[in-house]
């Protein structure tokens, strides 16, 4: 066959399948999600309205979203406030201390459980009655740190953070040090004959060769932020009250709980924009410097 | 080499997976043939009813499941499955995804409060024979029609430990300063926790925030009636003397150490292993606390002391519930309806009622629950129905995203009547408004 | 987090050969400690699930279990449903993995070596999935599932799952963008068309970034209980996370039963990634995210 033909064959032949559940199983059901954000539809009911954008405005003027928001707030922070922990593990597990692949492998441990384990493990450590993790402060003397974990409105979404910590921290580690590992030495011993100290090489040198994986993580964090559901879902179905809400909490409660499919579908169109949006903003704000 | 390598590793992963997967691998192909003869119901005669439905009670979820396989001997050629989940909203939502791509279950359990919802996923069912035996059905119906019918009744009910008041030498309350004296007096004694709440899950408040309100207004058109008007929760409405009767026992500090922080299981161990004294709860707890305890000989209740003085009744708060209908997508109505016919037959009703341990829905067919016989000797109290708001309220309820059960848990997290009634007014007019 | 700044100055880069022993002490203290944070919790779940009920009343949550009891085990396998929940576990990864990698492989194939004109707007396409939030997008998903009757099968989270990604096709092509483009000419000359090409060269160099991402891969199908929970509500099509779920809504207050049915459920995972480890970081470290 001749290869211009068949050029146009295996094109069309290879990405037919991913194309086609691409748009099959997730671009036609996001276009659906416009249509029913303009739409009073219940969820249920075969019949619904059109409604323009009265959703979103409901949406902007209800105090639970903004609620819910500065509670996915949260989680944003505490990630980005890990990143240069995270970092410097990396960096540390990157130098052949003695037992590294040991601690490599429980650092990523995490990562790889059971996310609904996890949550109801937690939900064990964070018991009041005789729960571990009260049992553990009490051992080491901090009985006065003792809270009430996931009770508190005030506390319980740090608990709940922790968690998220817990599970993602060492992915981002093993990204970094995958992104270290990619960063040639010999930079590092040019550096070192120009003279250059530790920090020096650090900022110049470390930072500039993971910048791609910087934004990845970045990326990552703001997308896990602003979708993390199954943490508060499964730990306290956003409780107290609306206390631990997270916007797809609020989201999926709107469509199903209040058969507001309408709004919900426009706070799922929202969601999407926002992750757009603050993804390109991170990329000005820390990608800048290193613009090449 | 490398590349072999990985070759290599990547099939002998996938070998292990297999091999893991594969000592039973024969048996899922069939099982997914079986669910496919069920959902296209084409292939063959034989046809499979699927019935979703929920309880928080494990034995019971059991006794169903084994129950509706008997229909095989009436009919061999319709198998029943149960679809069981273990929480209403987890069913809820389930079944709301389904409703919209039309693949509902051919037997639906629902709640009374949602028929209007689902409205147009429901078979009538008014030709049904078993239809006119039902006591409650026609107070539920939906635009004239009856759209599912409730298989039992219930009372809502303040349980405790006889031992625990004799110990404590305490009368059983008939009014709420009782009650809070009788709670506060377990609380000064200090051998036990006066009242066992799981507020970690939002629901077990549900004789409180739910249902004090409703009570204290005597009219069972409550929750209707407040779609009529613009701000009915404020000072001087049921609503607020109700909610604040609930903030004066949530503020006494007679719920343990961390109610929120314990589940509804917990809570329930709590008072079953007698370190706590007092529970509300409705009928259906008692199977749940025979099963743990072994045995109801420290068990006993009292209708809800909701009232503020001895001169006006005490009336106690009835639930009809486990309401079943037929998805008007099923493709296999006259089946359905065929064995809900069979299944509220007389005789497999009384299993059933046996099985719940609740009062009965029909005429003709009494319970057999020593427990609630026990009760209604030493207690007569007049009948309260618990009637769910109209589409009206319930459209209203929904453009604010009111949940009555987690604004109870807002109140054990300190927050008090005021804040809450304000808050909720303003967004009722709003919502009014926005109509 | 006061510390973070510090420990990168000192070591940068490959250590000082008269590396300060206070400064290895606290490089292992901190090792020591994460170890800690990430082995408690598991830990004290595997105490539980060894714990009989009346024990787990009277002692510490935190000590040893006084006779390491089988009985939770044993009821959480039998009456979770575990063994049915680990067969569609098992063949949801396996089978999933191996489609979405060669998918992924021939889209980032296609996209690599061909110019077309609709090249642009497919990437886009991909690039719009990696923030379509999940959940809300369900009734739709679920009206197609539905009617292309898959639904309560086990082809319907198959089919979702198998699908490639953004994050895939960027690393493949990250991998065959250093296959020289000399290999597939020199197989043209002797004749090869374009799928022999992609199937002798290609696939083959792909392996290694393979390895990493469909070990990825399966972890998030693994964990994924949405999905499962939705399009399969069938007892027999449970999945681990869907046992569990099952298993721990029947039983929440009874933490001994409950963690031993969190081990079972972690305990293959927990296998598997230990006796896999070393390749998974070897794919990691060759690029996975040099992209």
């Amino acid at each position: 066959m001749n290869y211009n033909l068949q050029k146009k064959f295996v094109i069309f032949g290879f990405l037919a399948i991913p194309v086609g559940l691409l748009m099959l199983f997730l671009l036609y059901p996001t276009v659906k999600l416009f249509q029913f954000s303009l739409t009073d539809w219940n969820g249920i009911s075969k019949t619904f309205n059109y409604v323009g954008f009265k959703n979103y405005i409901a949406a902007f003027q209800t105090d639970g979203v903004w609620d819910a928001l500065r509670n996915n707030l949260l989680y944003f922070i505490m990630h980005l406030v890990f990143i240069p922990l995270e970092i410097s593990i990396a960096v540390l597990l990157n130098n052949k201390i003695r037992a590294s692949r040991f601690f490599r492998s429980m650092v990523f441990m995490p990562y790889i459980l059971n996310g609904v384990a996890v949550a109801y493990i937690f939900s064990y450590l964070y018991n009041p009655i005789n729960g571990p993790f009260n049992a553990l402060l009490d051992l080491i003397g901090l009985e006065g740190l003792i809270q009430n974990w996931l009770s508190d409105p005030g506390v319980v979404n740090y608990s709940l953070v922790a968690v998220s910590l817990w599970r993602f921290s060492g992915f981002h580690v093993i990204l970094f040090l995958a992104g270290l590992q990619s960063v040639p030495q010999d930079l590092y011993e040019a550096a070192t004959i120009d003279g250059a100290g530790a920090f020096q090489k650090f900022r110049f040198i470390t930072v500039p060769g993971i910048s791609r994986v910087i934004e990845i993580v970045l990326f990552l964090n703001v997308r896990g932020a602003l979708q993390v559901f199954d943490i508060p879902f499964l730990m306290t179905q956003g409780g107290p009250g609306t206390a631990s809400t997270t916007f797809t909490v609020y989201t999926i409660q709107s469509a199903f709980k209040y058969n507001n499919y309408g709004l919900a579908s426009s706070l799922a169109v929202i969601l999407m924009l926002m992750i757009i949006v603050f993804t390109q903003l991170q990329g000005k704000l820390f990608g800048g410097k290193e613009d090449n | 080499m490398r590349t072999k390598k990985w070759a290599t590793l990547l099939l002998v992963c996938t070998l292990v997976l297999t091999a893991l997967s594969g000592c039973s691998g024969g048996s899922g192909k069939s099982s997914e043939e079986n669910g496919d003869t069920a959902n296209s119901g084409a292939k063959a005669d034989k046809v499979t009813l699927k019935l979703a439905m929920w309880d928080s009670n494990n034995d019971f979820i059991t006794f169903l499941t084994d129950k509706v396989k008997e229909y095989s001997s009436v009919n061999p050629n319709v198998k029943v499955e149960v679809e069981s989940f273990k929480s209403d909203s987890d069913y809820l939502q389930a079944i709301k995804v389904r409703a919209g791509g039309d693949a509902l279950p051919d037997l639906i359990e629902l709640k009374p409060n949602w028929l209007a919802d689902f409205k147009e996923q429901l078979t009538p069912l008014d030709d049904l024979g078993v239809v006119s035996k039902n006591i409650y059905a026609k107070n539920y119906a939906v635009d004239g029609k009856i759209l599912a019918i409730p298989s039992v009744s219930f009372p809502e009910l303040v349980y405790y430990h006889p031992s625990v008041f004799k110990e404590l030498n305490l009368e059983v309350p008939t009014t709420w300063p009782q009650f809070m004296d009788v709670l506060k007096k377990i609380q000064e004694n200090g051998k036990y926790i006066p009242y066992a709440m799981g507020g970690k899950d939002a629901w077990p408040d549900y004789p409180f925030n739910e249902f004090l309100p409703h009570i204290i207004s005597d009219k069972e058109s409550y929750l209707s009636d407040l779609a009529k008007e613009d701000a009915p929760f404020g000072e001087g409405t049921p609503f607020y003397q109700g909610y604040s009767q609930i903030a004066e026992m949530y503020n006494a500090n007679v719920m343990g150490p961390d109610p929120l922080g314990i589940g509804a299981d917990q809570a329930n161990d709590l008072f079953i292993s007698k370190q706590a004294a007092v529970m509300a709860s409705g009928l259906w707890f008692v199977p749940t606390y025979e099963s743990k305890a072994g045995t109801l000989d420290d068990l006993a209740a009292f209708p809800m002391p909701y009232r503020q003085t001895e001169d006006t009744p005490l009336k106690l708060m009835m639930f009809t519930d486990h309401f079943y209908g037929i998805s008007s997508s099923s493709k296999h109505q006259e089946e359905a309806k065929a064995f809900m016919e069979w299944f509220y037959s007389p005789e497999v009703y009384k299993e059933y009622l046996n099985g719940a341990q609740l009062d009965t829905a029909f005429e003709g067919v009494d319970s057999d629950v020593p427990f609630l016989k026990t009760f209604y000797a030493d207690n007569q109290p007049e009948k309260f129905m618990y009637i769910p708001g109209d589409a009206a309220y319930t459209e209203l309820s929904n453009a604010i995203q009111l949940d009555v059960k987690a604004l109870g848990q807002e109140m054990m997290a300190g927050k008090t009547v005021d804040e809450i009634t304000k808050d909720l007014n303003a967004k009722w007019t709003e919502a009014r408004k926005n109509k | 987090m006061k510390t973070a700044p510090s420990t990168p100055v000192t070591t940068g880069y490959r250590p000082a050969v008269g590396q300060k022993w206070w400064t290895s002490l606290g490089i292992y203290g901190l090792f020591g400690l994460i170890s800690v944070i990430v082995l408690f919790p598991i830990l004290i779940n595997v105490f539980t699930a060894f714990k009989t009920g009346p024990e787990l009343m009277k002692t510490s949550p935190l000590s040893l279990p006084e006779s390491w009891q089988f009985g939770n085990l044993k009821t959480a396998f039998e009456t979770g449903n575990m063994l049915v929940g680990f067969r569609n576990t098992a063949v949801l990864v396996v089978v999933s993995v191996i489609l979405n990698t060669v998918l992924g492989s021939m889209t980032a194939y296609i996209l690599n070596r061909f110019n077309f004109k609709l090249k642009k707007a497919i990437m886009a396409m991909f690039m719009i999935a990696m923030v379509i939030p999940f959940y809300t997008t369900e009734v739709s998903r679920f009206q197609i599932i539905k009617s292309i009757g898959l639904y309560d099968t086990i082809f319907a989270p198959l089919l979702i799952y198998a699908g490639t990604d953004l994050l895939q096709i960027f690393i493949f092509l990250q991998f065959i963008e250093k296959i020289s483009s000399q290999l597939d000419e020199s197989a043209m000359i002797d004749g090869a068309s374009y799928t022999t090409i992609f199937r002798k060269i290609i696939f083959p160099l792909l392996l290694p970034a393979s390895a990493t991402l469909a070990i990825i891969k399966a972890v998030d199908i693994m964990n994924d209980m949405y999905i499962p929970y939705l399009y399969m509500p069938s007892k027999e099509l449970h999945t681990l996370s869907t046992a569990l779920m099952t298993f721990v809504g029947q039983r929440s207050s009874d933490f001994g039963q409950l963690s031993a049915a969190i081990l079972i459920v972690l305990l293959p995972t927990i296998l598997i990634y230990l006796l896999l480890q070393k390749y998974i970081f070897a794919g990691i470290a060759e690029g996975a995210v040099k992209g």
